[in-house]
């Protein structure tokens, strides 16, 4: 049983599935602090709003500044790059590994400041916590295969259970900050209160519509309670949950302009993604027009 | 890094995730509370959206748009401060600087937080929303 336990938090996947997902996760980074957490960047005039958060405190960190905004720009942008290349095999390994410590200190403290000045987010928290850990794996290659290995394992596990928790814990704060009844959270005029305060044409249609709108909360509510259950299942069922979930937040994206990227990004850790130069390779077309699985099998 | 010890961060960073649910860990980040549309809204209540106008010194009415990039503050954490702005309401002085700094040629005179307030019935908008003035600040 102990040793079940053991192996189903530390388990043996795929090394080159750390490359994929770090590199998703980089590219994520980038475009993340690039569109959506810029803020950090914008900080440097409003000093009195500084609400720093506990690991902030830690830190001692002070209010950001445009010189510290930039050098964690900097810090983002050269760390994703170098775990991005670095997966090629023909770079040494040294690219990636120093790549991927900087790109995770960069991004945690981009990050930590961003959520800093009285408002916290909670869909950062797979991607933040996420880098760390995948920092810790060593080097993994694109092309690295089935090959698999704990120190590999332990971080996409991590990447996996935080995803899931994004989701679960969500129920449990809903949970005891409604006083500790989902009931009054789902009966609650929470979806309407977001949509009055997020207007758009979409849901500006809805929020009249009372018994659409608990409904929706039902909902929404239930499959984030199922969300631990995708470690139960195998694909094609896993993939279909996942769909599920990119489903959620394209509708939530829709009526409430959240797009929850920097989490869904995150779900590529339960992906194949190993499999992914296998099966380009597979159905790579020849000069001829034919399929090179063809022209192999013939 | 040992089996053992990756068991350790594993269970302590879930450990972590679940005391700051079940104890309000709003600062926590990035293990804090996952509260983001947690609260139970009054399906009876209010809905407050503030805002922000200025008045420029040619007497032109103006919006202030509340993002991190225009006025080096978004409207939530605007909100978050509302208790501590009405005590001392010179803490707009750095909104001030920052928006007229991407604004050039425009000097404020003053500034006004407003609200408009909403009213649901039953988990559903009803009625016309009100506006109302939350407080006024010269610019010194």
């Amino acid at each position: 049983m102990l040793r079940g336990f053991v192996r189903w938090w530390v388990p043996e996947l795929p090394r080159a599935r750390v490359a994929w997902v770090r590199a998703a996760l980089a590219v994520m980074a980038v475009i993340d602090i690039r569109l959506f957490l810029n803020s950090t960047d914008d900080r440097a005039g409003t000093p009195e709003f500084f609400a720093p958060v506990v690991v902030a405190r830690w830190l001692h960190l002070p209010p950001v500044t445009d010189e510290i905004a930039a050098a964690l720009f900097v810090g983002v942008h050269v760390g994703a790059a170098a775990v991005v290349v670095g997966g090629f095999r023909r770079l040494p390994a040294l690219v990636q590994n120093l790549g991927s410590v900087l790109l995770a200190v960069a991004f945690g403290l981009w990050a930590v400041w961003a959520m800093s000045y009285g408002y916290v987010s909670h869909d950062h928290m797979a991607i933040t916590v996420g880098l760390l850990v995948l920092a810790t794996a060593g080097t993994a290659r694109y092309g690295g295969g089935d090959a698999a290995d704990t120190a590999a394992g332990w971080p996409l596990r991590m990447v996996q259970v935080l995803t899931v928790m994004t989701y679960a814990g969500s129920v449990l704060a809903k949970y005891v900050i409604s006083g500790g009844s989902l009931l009054r959270w789902a009966s609650s005029g929470t979806l309407a209160w977001s949509f009055i305060r997020r207007p758009n044409d979409l849901n500006q249609m809805l929020v009249t519509h009372a018994w659409l709108l608990r409904a929706a909360q039902w909902g929404g509510l239930l499959l984030e309670l199922c969300s631990p259950l995708v470690f139960l299942l195998r694909r094609p069922w896993l993939a279909l949950a996942i769909g599920a979930f990119l489903s959620f937040h394209l509708v939530t994206f829709l009526l409430l302009g959240i797009h929850f990227l920097p989490t869904v990004i995150c779900w590529t850790a339960f992906m194949p993604l190993e499999r992914l130069p296998g099966w380009v390779r597979e159905r790579r077309w020849s000069p001829s027009g034919t399929r090179a699985a063809v022209d192999r099998a013939a | 890094m040992k089996t053992g010890a990756r068991l350790v961060v594993s269970l302590a960073i879930v450990a972590v995730l679940v005391a700051a649910q079940l104890g309000r860990g709003d600062d926590w980040f990035p293990l804090g509370t996952l509260g983001q549309y947690a609260y139970p809204r009054d399906p009876d209540g209010t809905v407050l959206n503030t805002y922000l106008t200025g008045t420029t010194v040619d007497g032109e009415e103006v919006r202030i748009g509340l993002t991190a990039r225009s006025a080096g503050v978004t409207r939530v954490e605007l909100e978050v401060h509302l208790g501590e702005l009405e005590q001392d309401p010179s803490m707009l002085a750095g909104i001030a600087e920052v928006w007229q700094g991407n604004h050039p040629g425009v000097e404020l005179e003053s500034m006004t937080v407003r609200q408009t307030v909403h009213q649901m019935a039953g988990g559903a908008l009803v009625g016309e929303p009100e506006d109302r003035v939350v407080l006024t600040w010269v610019v010194e």
